[in-house]
């Protein structure tokens, strides 16, 4: 095994391989930093690029589009309230109040070290330990992930809002929202209403769209924006985006978020490890948990660069340890991960047991053209953030409509369907009425997004059991999160402020 | 001022310029005329919409197929994902299209459970010509510890045990599951499916040992039978089957002979056309499709993907179609699927039993 993670790194040293992941970073960049535009969508159609190459320079461009893109979507998450992909979600919290305060570069150079860290501790983790790590997909069973989930609602239900009340309705709602569709263990349809559209549920992108993206538009256009005022606010923005002193990301600034960067990068790369969890729930379980453990959890929400770094290394982190399932057992955890293993098949490697015995140097080889992809991501970001953060100088009557346009083409693009504009249309209403009554949207996606997942797991643990509820207390990992779930609720509520 | 002048001195006269005018015109409408007398199909790229997600199964065989068809036709088609409702809003997306030849559905299974799950009105043997590529084949698996040698071994356990063994699979009323219904009707044996979300993870069930068996496709099983991880019971074949690195699998018929007709039982990789495209459109796909069944890469992607080449065209194709609505519109509506909202004996659908008696129907012409 060493002298297979030796062969790779030769195999990997080459300059096309270098070339290649530098445009798959680049690529993902400003994928992700166009709302709408999904690392999903951009890996599904350049997927057939790469059948016409060897495997070493089009699955490391895959991946390291992945890496842009998941990181590309902090950039509007942060200039203008609109995660450009799902993950950035929970990057809107305070990377948005910390661009309103004039810090737009602060927070956006903390979520590029934030990602690179993520990404280079979950993939460092990924190339040395994928043998014994992949084995704990083998111990997470349905009735583990159903408690599993249900410790992450309660944490992001109480973590993310001022309220606990609205968040848990906030939870409820999100997860009703999750019904709608076929029930994901007989196929029965539910709240369809006859439309054929609804049969497949609401779509997670368009959905996010309305709600951060529409609704802030929504928000802006309420207010009267004269011609002095939006010249004062994009000035504020360009000043100090070029401002040498003070404005940019301060060594001691990233060192205080250093244990949250630590903290979040290792939950990111567990929850990695689990098929099925995701990017979007890592960054809002790595906010909450930094959260609950900061010296100020009361700035969480109002511009805490803590809150930024949580979130951007706990969606990154997820990608590297994502490809343990994938790699050895075939399981793809997300789409994205499912493209790719059509890839792999394409390629001719074999995911699964015999992977790494039959072509591991190969395998190793593009592990380590993802740890140095990386470094690209470094590079390449730092030095084009002074260009992105132009974004915010333009004047809001440009920015906004150009952000709707794309928000509408973006909507329509996920599935090639005009119903879903209409849907993040609605969402945008929907986003808009839980900001003004303070409603947490967080809790919303999270149940939403593993709702479908947390029912089966259910459905799944109950035809095993035939019936009995005991089997969650009888598996000893189900039970430990059954457990951890009260006691964490105690421990953040004494921690947490009392809020009205 | 002076360059003007000559300009107008040395430029074309009204005549000269009503002349060439003229024959521009009549030249133009000329050609036109002679383009439309001999119309070439295909002369703006094809748009094939896909039924399922990028990355699947469906996606990379239409997407093989249509790159090995585009060097034969020399035109571009583009492949574009619509998933949802188990191919429902694909289907609805190209019905509703011009029937120009431009507009192709990569669908699976020929949309066999379309009608009875009440997602589309349209018959797969009247209203769309299908072309089919190739089958995967499902397999049933246990770990190298299971006390169940071969499939006869699991059917005499259920019998003893009825309802008891637990059995995986990708999802109630898909492939998988209903290839397992089919099985247990013909041996009258219960045992109890789980689903899971895919094939993969219902693999992944039976490493965890959540389940006994799983049901699921020989190409989603073969590198973990390939590696010594998981053995195979049977596969839903009427002959042996070799699969590279794992050796000769046993057919189902050896154990359960009554399910011969079903055989080979698996994902069918089908490419439709509306029926009422041009016949010569029809017919140019036709041997365009054909043409790619020989091609190199499409064979090497089957291969990889342990995927079996099995091509039908036109009446053939036809049959199997409506062979397949048939056996599974009456499966889910036997076993009572919450979601089968259609009565097949509503929608005409022969019982599987009485098909060859039924076939061809009084209202069936081939097309192609």
């Amino acid at each position: 095994m060493p002298a297979d993670i030796l062969a790779g790194l030769y195999l990997f040293l080459r300059p096309d391989v270098f070339g290649s992941i530098g445009i798959g970073v680049s690529l993902g960049v400003v994928v992700g930093a166009l709302p709408g535009l999904t690392a999903t969508m951009a890996v599904a159609i350049l997927l057939p690029l790469t059948f016409f190459v060897s495997p070493i320079l089009g699955i490391p461009f895959l991946v390291a589009l992945t890496k842009g893109a998941i990181y590309g979507g902090s950039i509007p998450a942060i200039l203008i309230n609109t995660p450009g992909t799902g993950a950035a979600a929970a990057t809107v919290l305070d990377g948005y109040p910390l661009a309103k305060q004039g810090k737009s570069r602060k927070a956006l150079e903390m979520a590029l070290f934030a990602s690179v860290a993520g990404d280079g501790i979950s993939d460092i983790i990924t190339l040395f330990g994928i043998g014994f790590l992949a084995s704990i997909a083998l111990l997470v069973g349905s009735p583990e992930y159903f408690s599993i989930i249900l410790w992450s609602f309660m944490i992001i239900a109480v973590l993310t809002g001022r309220s606990i009340v609205k968040g848990l309705i906030a939870a409820f709602f999100g997860l009703f929202l999750s019904t709608i569709g076929l029930d994901p263990l007989i196929g029965v349809r539910r709240f369809t209403f006859g439309m054929l559209d609804l049969t497949g549920g609401l779509s997670i992108i368009p959905m996010i769209i309305g709600l951060f993206a529409i609704s802030e538009i929504l928000r802006q256009s309420e207010r009267k924006m004269g011609e002095k005022e939006s010249k004062e606010l994009s000035s504020l923005f360009s000043k100090n985006i070029f401002k040498k002193k003070g404005e940019g990301l301060t060594l001691r600034e990233f060192k205080e978020c250093g244990r949250t960067i630590l903290r979040s990068a290792f939950i990111g790369t567990g929850i990695g490890t689990i098929p099925g969890i995701g990017q979007v729930v890592s960054a809002f379980v790595c906010y909450g948990i930094a959260k609950g453990s900061s010296k100020h959890p009361e700035k969480f929400g109002k511009g805490s660069l803590e809150g930024v770094a949580a979130a951007e290394t706990g969606n990154n982190a997820v990608n590297g340890a994502s490809l343990m399932p994938l790699l050895v057992f075939g399981i793809p955890g997300d789409i994205v991960t499912a493209v790719l293993l059509a890839a792999f098949l394409v390629q001719g490697l074999r995911p699964g047991p015999r992977l790494f015995a039959t072509q591991g140097p190969i395998v190793y080889s593009i592990l380590w053209a993802l740890l140095f992809s990386n470094v690209v991501l470094l590079i390449l970001g730092y030095f084009a953030l002074r260009y992105i953060a132009l974004i915010a100088r333009f004047p809001k009557y440009i920015l906004f409509p150009s952000v709707a346009s794309l928000c509408f083409v973006g909507s329509y693009s996920v599935n090639n369907s005009l119903f879903d504009v209409f849907v993040a249309v609605v969402f945008g209403a929907i986003g808009y009425i839980m900001n003004e009554f303070k409603f947490p949207i967080p809790p919303l996606l999270i149940t939403f997004i593993l709702g479908p997942l947390f029912e089966s797991s259910l459905g799944q643990s109950l035809i095993m059991s035939g019936g009995s509820l005991l089997i969650f207390v009888y598996r000893p990992i189900s039970l430990a999160f059954l457990i951890l779930t009260p006691i964490t609720l105690i421990f953040l509520l004494k921690r947490l402020p009392k809020v009205n | 001022m002076a360059r003007k002048h000559e300009y107008v001195k040395e430029g074309i006269s009204r005549r000269e310029f009503l002349a060439f005018t003229g024959v521009g015109l009549g030249s133009a409408l000329a050609f036109s005329r002679l383009a439309r007398g001999s119309p070439k199909w295909p002369e703006r790229p094809i748009t094939a919409v896909i039924e399922y997600s990028a990355g699947g199964g469906t996606d990379t065989i239409t997407r093989a197929e249509a790159a090995a068809m585009e060097k034969i036709l020399r035109a571009t088609i583009n492949c574009t994902n619509m998933p949802g409702s188990t191919g429902a809003l694909a289907t609805k997306f190209v019905w509703g299209k011009p029937s120009d030849g431009y507009w192709w559905l990569g669908a699976a299974e020929y949309n066999r459970a379309l009608r009875t799950l009440g997602y589309s009105d349209t018959v797969p043997w009247k209203d769309w010509q299908f072309y089919k590529a190739a089958n995967s084949i499902q397999g049933w698996a246990v770990r190298p510890d299971s006390p169940f040698k071969d499939l006869g071994d699991l059917i005499d356990a259920a019998k003893k045990k009825p309802g008891k063994i637990l059995v995986s699979n990708s999802g109630i009323g898909d492939v998988w599951h209903v290839g397992s219904i089919l099985v247990k009707k013909a041996t009258g044996v219960k045992w109890e499916e789980i689903p899971y979300k895919g094939g993969a993870p219902a693999t992944l069930a039976l490493l965890q040992k959540e389940v006994e068996v799983c049901a699921s496709g020989v190409h989603e099983q073969v590198e973990f039978l390939r590696a010594g991880k998981l053995r195979n019971l049977a596969v839903f074949t009427d002959k042996p089957l070799e699969v590279e690195g794992v050796g000769t699998l046993n057919p189902v018929t050896k154990f359960v002979p009554e399910v011969g007709s079903f055989a080979p039982w698996g994902g069918i990789y089908t490419l439709g056309l509306k029926r009422d495209v041009p016949v010569e459109i029809l017919k140019k796909v036709k041997e365009t499709f054909l043409g790619a069944m020989d091609d190199p890469n499409f064979n090497k992607v089957l291969e990889k993907r342990v995927i079996f080449k099995n091509p039908k065209v036109g009446a053939d194709a036809d049959r199997e179609a409506a062979v397949n609505e048939s056996v599974v519109a009456w499966v889910f509506w036997d076993i009572k699927l919450e979601s089968a909202k259609v009565n097949p004996k509503g929608l005409g659908i022969p019982r599987p039993e009485e098909f060859e008696k039924w076939w061809p129907p009084k209202d069936y012409k081939p097309r192609i």
